[in-house]
């Protein structure tokens, strides 16, 4: 069913939050994640949404993923840099959990996002990104381990 | 990993006001992509 622009709105603002974050977690600028918001609520006034929530979340989590998977692929994407990924511009500032994770591999760093702070269970999580229980699972344990090393050694 | 460290710094992440309002106004139509660090409009 397509939405009336109320609705999306409506469900855009229950879940930006949500997309901005995922998005965070796989892009790495502020503008990129901005712009992911933006491509998600266009998808969501363009295509066919599922009616129930569950699904609806679901299905916009997997939306942005993809849309994120998709910049990366962006020749745009390829060939600029961020004013972020020059540190000496930046001020130091202590390292946070969030910045460690950005160091772990994708997957990853959307299972732990997941995980933690979506609160899915293995077993979603592994339906929503068309994965093995068990390799959710080894993810999970491989990204602990280099999280608790990362933290430690920092 | 502690869990709630990373819930607080993620609750602290929000969409302000004013980038969702330019969410929704630009939506509708095609947008074009904005350079690195360029401001919304």
């Amino acid at each position: 069913m397509k939405l009336s622009t109320e609705r999306a709105q409506e469900i855009a603002e229950k879940y930006a939050d949500m997309i901005y974050r995922i998005a965070l977690h796989n892009v790495r600028s502020v503008q990129d994640a901005e712009d992911i918001l933006q491509e998600v609520y266009v998808v969501l006034l363009t295509k066919r949404v599922p009616e129930d929530e569950e699904h609806l979340k679901n299905w916009l989590i997997r939306v942005t993923l993809n849309k994120c998977n998709s910049l990366h692929r962006s020749f745009w994407h390829k060939n600029t840099e961020s004013i972020e990924q020059h540190g000496e511009l930046i001020a130091e500032e202590e390292t946070s959990v969030i910045e460690e994770i950005r160091l772990l591999p994708k997957d990853e760093r959307n299972i732990i996002y997941l995980y933690y702070y979506e609160s899915f269970t293995i077993a979603e999580i592994a339906k929503l990104l068309h994965k093995n229980q068990n390799t959710v699972s080894s993810k999970l344990q491989r990204a602990r381990k280099k999280l608790k090393k990362l933290i430690e050694g920092g | 990993m502690e869990k709630n460290r990373y819930t607080e710094e993620m609750d602290n992440i929000t969409v302000s006001d004013e980038i969702l309002a330019n969410v929704f106004r630009n939506g509708s139509t095609i947008v074009k992509k904005r350079k690195k660090g360029e401001c919304l409009p």
